[in-house]
């Protein structure tokens, strides 16, 4: 077991760098210069020669990513090309929105897409069940983030006022309290703060998470389709054993590997939904703050972000092959 | 079918509810229309869609770009003839949407056959010779996997510049991982199959097997799965156009026309909601096409 | 099983959020401050000399103060005089080289970084004329020779020639600003977000992506604005910003982009639109190098085939813009009205025939910004263009390389928008002068996309020149020029736009153009007050 959570670690390694330095060259492929983005299109060469030589863009671009892969193992990513703040710092600020706005969004997409597709799958030969919950499904799938969101907003924002329009909450309230223990002490501040940082949860949460619940929905489907399909279940059956105990004892316990299959395949999915949902939601995040980079051609808080996004990536996959071995041992022996 | 123990019994003793044969084969019929009819409705909404996007010219009431500055912004039944409302060039939204399926469609079509020529051979290559071949491709496909799609096709997108071929050059890229992927595990299990130790023992060459023996067993999924990606290449093309990387101006596309849409949302709700209906009745089209095919062609599933 | 618990636990979870959200009082704002709600774009750095960008030049205005600042007559700010700010006074010698001003006493910087004196205004300028990193404005103050320090009220400027312009360099705005010596050598690179300047709001906290917080100065010299905090939020949406503005979550919109139809939709949730002039012209510079540009008939017909009424009414219908009337913008000194071409199709599509280009032609690998309203422009412009007969075929690409790609001559014909400081020498020798040719080849990075070399000799004679009204007649005869040789089409102007909530927020000018300013926000945001 333990070999077999050393060797996919060390798998992972190798995927990371590659991740990285497909960021790092992409990022220079770009066509337009870091410098004139900055500083507008009436700088004067003087100044453009200055701030190529600052930025450090006229070196080798082999010395470039010697140092950016040099220092990112140290986890220091530079500083921005536009604000100057060190890029570790944005990633710490903006994570926590990202990281709670994944996990809420992920728990709704589970709520409400696990049920559905599981019964979908149960009630396979109802055709009228299963294709009704598969085309709301599907509505929820193609539907634009950006589209449903706004609405929700001009509906539960602006006419009924009952969720804020912009902003993640008091995020640092909450972390600050956390990290000095003050939330024993002060437990009315730190629930209000929480409680600001749910209240302005809800909306993005609710919008992406529908978004993802129909590929959960989908997902969970085929894996149960795949699970009532085998050997035991039929055994089980012939047994006598009644529809609900068949459903709940075998093919959902079973249904814990695909599970998690789900939830790494979901992780990607979230990410992408993150960038869509964080500017209609005006939330700060790390999704908004990649794309604004990689349009700005801000080299170093691009490269970043991208690289936290795909640690989480390789994180999460990681951990489910972990868990994967943690349920079913003869995945160990393969 | 299978029947439970309940079923069984209450059959036995009430002989007037056994069926006729006549009645029984009726049934039968009518059960299996019911599993048809879903992708039925999936393909005639699909070649619908194509129909009418290889015969824009002729189905669109006006050109997509020619505006008209008396209707600006205004809505469904402008004019008497704009049945869709106009936008904000006074330019006919229906004409635009007709002739934006061609772009939506296109790109889907062609990117995913991109990614399907990409994908596969790597795939099947990766699962039947193995080893050091094995390895080399799939490590490159958990990097490209890593990344989101939108992402990477994003960011393809920007270093090559926005247009339609290098938008379906980017989402053909960004799917090719799943195709390798799905091809790599088909390969390994029909790799087992005895028929193919039987041909490497008349002395088939390895191109030889993989091309005859495995790809023609392994396609039936992998066009399922190419189904799929389908829809999921439509709604990537609408979030490129979306954020400004796909077809240039004038040329409509479902995605820019959505984007442009945005700014309105408040008073001119028609761009948006018409254009996303649009891509929601493609995704929705190609899916059902696919999940049905899945589910004809899967060997468990036929017979129930 | 364990993943049902899950499941519900989850479900409770949230249900317990929503309506916990809805019991808790939203925690009130301490003691009742005044705070003014803006939505904008997050600015890069606070440092006014080194952005070029237009939120950053719309905040630092909060911050910052210069030697001059645009008079107030008649209740209303003109750009066409100047007042002291700063300086209390200021006198020049004979021959108008030597300009000495004589500074205000007891000016206080930001966070206790003491008294302005004579060093700070040398240093500001000095900053920018040694070309320190990242100064960007340091062209405008070329006319300076020396500057020399008096006594620590009084600065002595030698000019290298006669400068007519100069007392509108000095107002406060981009190179204009006074910055504290003190803070600028203790914090160097790191000023950017540790500003202290002299204006009526000093900076107070960023919170990155998401707003910038400052704080009325208590000792600014005219006295501590009535608003007490002003939150600058960055909202990327132009819709979330409208929707926050009939909300009440914001007060003031800085919109990036004006939609066609803003002006009914600020109507509607009962809000108002304060509108700023000169604003920017958007017009299109035509190339006159370039074949088959270098033919003036092609180009006559080019600007025949442009219907700029329609571009107006569709992109700024109503009060949202006035057409261009000349190349030289209303507002700006030397300004006339021209008699331009009308819009005439059949006319280009004669000319062209004349031309030799009977079935028109082709332009390939146009470059367009996806930004602003460079897009939106364009469009229409390609429809019009393609009645004629000229086809084009464009390529979005993002601002930054919109504007490097223009420099290296790629587009036949350049869509331009902005302002520039409100004279005519200004104007002219940006965008008409010889030496502001761009050129790769020399990494000339000037702003003359017409390449016109045809008033020369009027911009330099206009810069020697000490009566205005004959040097007003001057750049009279240059406008003529610039329409007689068809290089340029001035679309339309486009004044600087902020939809304000009235109820609860009041603008010391008219709505109706009560300002006149280069700067892209308020001039005097210190005059804004907050109605309980």
């Amino acid at each position: 077991m333990f070999q077999y959570v050393v060797r996919r670690l060390l798998l992972a390694v190798p995927m990371l760098l590659g991740a990285m330095s497909i960021v790092f060259f992409a990022m220079r492929v770009l066509p337009g210069d870091p410098c004139i983005a900055l500083m507008g299109d009436q700088a004067t060469r003087e100044a453009l020669q200055d701030c190529v030589r600052d930025l450090g863009l006229d070196r080798p671009v082999v010395v470039q990513y010697g140092e950016f892969l040099w220092k990112s193992v140290r986890l220091d990513f530079g500083q921005s090309f536009r604000q100057h703040y060190r890029v570790t710092d944005y990633i710490l600020r903006m994570f926590p929105y990202t990281f709670t706005l994944v996990l809420a969004s992920m728990m709704i997409a589970l709520a409400i897409g696990l049920p559905t597709g599981i019964l979908s799958a149960l009630k396979r030969r109802n055709p009228l069940i299963d294709y009704s919950v598969r085309i709301i499904a599907l509505l929820g799938l193609s539907m634009p983030v950006f589209w449903f969101g706004i609405l929700l907003l001009i509906m539960f924002s602006l006419h009924w006022d009952l969720f804020p329009l912009i902003g993640g909450g008091d995020m640092t309230t909450v972390l600050d309290m956390l990290t000095s223990g003050e939330f024993v002490t002060y437990p009315e501040d730190f629930l209000a703060a929480v409680v600001d940082v749910l209240h302005h949860l809800v909306l993005p949460a609710f919008t992406l998470g529908i978004t993802l619940a129909a590929t959960v929905s989908r997902l969970s489907r085929s894996a149960m389709l795949e699970v009532i399909s085998q050997d035991y279940i039929r055994t089980a059956r012939a047994k006598g054993l009644s529809e609900r105990l068949v459903v709940y004892k075998h093919a959902l316990r079973n249904m814990t590997i695909p599970l998690l299959t789900i939830i790494g395949v979901f992780m990607a999915v979230a990410m992408t939904g993150t960038v869509l949902t964080e500017t209609v939601f005006t939330r700060p995040g790390l999704g908004k703050m990649l794309v604004d980079a990689i349009g700005a051609r801000d080299y170093p808080l691009a490269q970043g972000a991208i690289t936290v996004f795909t640690m989480m990536i390789i994180g999460v996959n990681l951990l489910v092959d972990i868990l994967y071995a943690a349920f079913d041992p003869r995945i160990v022996y393969s | 079918m299978a029947t439970t123990g309940n079923q069984a019994s209450s059959a036995l003793t009430t002989p007037e509810r056994f069926p006729t044969a006549e009645a029984w084969r009726q049934g039968l019929r009518w059960r299996r229309w019911r599993k048809l009819f879903p992708m039925l409705c999936g393909i005639v909404l699909v070649v619908i869609m194509i129909l009418v996007a290889a015969l824009a010219p002729w189905c669109a009431p006006f050109s997509p770009s020619e505006q008209f500055s008396a209707h600006v912004l205004k809505g469904p039944g402008a004019g008497g003839e704009h049945s869709l409302g106009t936008d904000e060039f006074g330019r006919d939204l229906l004409s635009r949407i007709i002739w934006g399926a061609r772009v939506s469609l296109q790109v889907g079509l062609a990117a995913v056959v991109v990614g399907f020529a990409l994908g596969v051979p790597l795939g099947i290559m990766a699962g039947f010779l193995g080893g050091r071949v094995e390895l080399l491709i799939m490590r490159l496909t958990d990097m490209l996997m890593a990344f989101p799609t939108l992402l990477l096709a994003l960011i393809i997108v920007a270093a090559l510049g926005g247009s339609l071929v290098n938008e379906i050059l980017a989402i053909g890229i960004a799917l090719t991982p799943n195709f390798t992927r799905l091809a790599r595990s088909l390969a390994l299990t029909i790799r087992e199959n005895d028929y193919i130790m039987a041909a490497r023992a008349l002395g088939c060459t390895q191109v030889r097997i993989m091309l005859r023996h495995i790809l023609p067993n392994a396609i039936s999924t992998l066009v399922v799965i190419a189904t799929l990606d389908i829809a999921s290449a439509i709604r990537t093309e609408a979030g490129l156009s979306f954020l400004g990387l796909g077809v240039p101006p004038p040329t409509p596309s479902w995605g820019n026309i959505l984007s442009e849409g945005r700014q309105y949302i408040k008073c001119c709700t028609w761009l948006t909601t018409y254009s996303g209906l649009a891509i929601m009745l493609a995704v929705l089209a190609f899916n059902l096409m696919g999940d049905a095919l899945r589910d004809l062609l899967d060997p468990r599933l036929r017979g129930e | 099983m364990r993943r049902r618990m899950w499941v519900r636990l989850g479900t409770a979870l949230l249900v317990t959020c929503l309506i916990g959200s809805w019991c808790l009082p939203v925690p009130a704002e301490a003691a009742k401050k005044r705070i003014l709600h803006f939505a904008s774009k997050e600015p890069e750095t606070l440092d006014p000399h080194t952005s070029v960008l237009g939120q950053v030049q719309a905040i630092v205005r909060f911050l910052y103060r210069g030697l001059t600042r645009f008079a107030i007559k008649d209740g209303k700010v003109v750009t066409t005089e100047v007042e002291p700010d700063l300086a209390e006074s200021w006198t020049t010698s004979d021959d108008g080289t030597v300009w000495t001003f004589k500074l205000r006493k007891g000016v206080q910087f930001h966070k206790g970084f003491g008294e302005m004196t004579a060093e700070d205004v040398k240093f500001s300028f000095e900053r920018q004329i040694k070309r320190t990193k990242g100064m960007l404005f340091a062209q405008n103050l070329d006319v300076i020779k020396e500057i020399t320090v008096v006594d620590p009220y009084t600065v002595q400027i030698t000019l290298k020639d006669y400068d007519p312009v100069f007392l509108l360099r000095m107002v406060g705005y981009q190179h204009g600003y006074i910055v504290s010596k003190k803070a600028a050598e203790k914090f160097g690179d790191q000023f950017g977000w540790n500003p202290i300047g002299t204006g009526p709001f000093y900076f107070d906290k960023h919170l990155p992506r998401e707003k910038v917080i400052f704080k009325a100065h208590e000792k600014y010299y005219f006295g501590r604005p009535q608003i007490d905090e002003v939150h600058w939020f960055d909202v990327p949406e132009e819709a979330t910003k409208l929707i926050g503005l009939e909300k009440g979550t914001f007060d003031i919109l800085q919109p990036e982009a004006v939609t066609a139809d803003v002006e009914a939709q600020v109507k509607k949730i009962g809000a108002v639109l304060d509108k700023r002039g000169p604003g920017s012209q958007e017009r299109i510079y035509i190339d006159m190098t370039k074949p088959p540009f270098d033919d003036i008939r092609v180009r006559q017909a080019f600007i025949y085939a442009v219907d700029r009424q329609a571009i107006k009414d569709t992109l700024y219908p109503g009060a949202l813009g006035n057409l261009g009337v000349s190349p030289l913008p209303p507002g700006y000194f030397g300004h006339i009205s021209m008699e331009l071409p009308e819009y005439n199709p059949d006319k280009a599509k004669k000319l062209l025939a004349d031309a030799g280009h009977p079935h028109g032609f082709t332009i390939k690998d146009y470059f367009i910004s996806k930004s602003f309203f460079y897009p939106k422009m364009l469009t229409l412009v390609q429809e019009q263009l393609k009645k004629v007969g000229i086809n084009v075929e464009a390529q979005l690409v993002e601002h930054a390389t919109y504007h490097e790609n223009i420099r290296k001559n790629l587009n036949p014909f350049v869509l331009y928008g902005g302002t520039r400081i409100t004279d005519g020498d200004v104007w002219f020798g940006l965008f008409f002068y010889s030496k502001e040719i761009p050129d790769p080849a020399t990494g000339n990075k000037g702003s003359n996309f017409s390449h016109y070399t045809g008033i020369n000799d009027l911009i330099e004679r206009g810069r020697q020149e000490r009566d205005p009204e004959k040097r007003a007649k001057l750049y009279h005869e240059a406008q003529q020029r610039i329409v007689r040789d068809a290089v340029v089409i001035p679309v339309v102007d486009v004044p600087n736009l902020q939809p304000r909530n009235p109820k609860r927020v009041q603008a010391p000018f008219d709505p109706e153009y009560g300002e006149f300013a280069v700067h892209y926000c308020y001039n005097y945001p210190e005059m804004l007050k907050i109605l309980d």
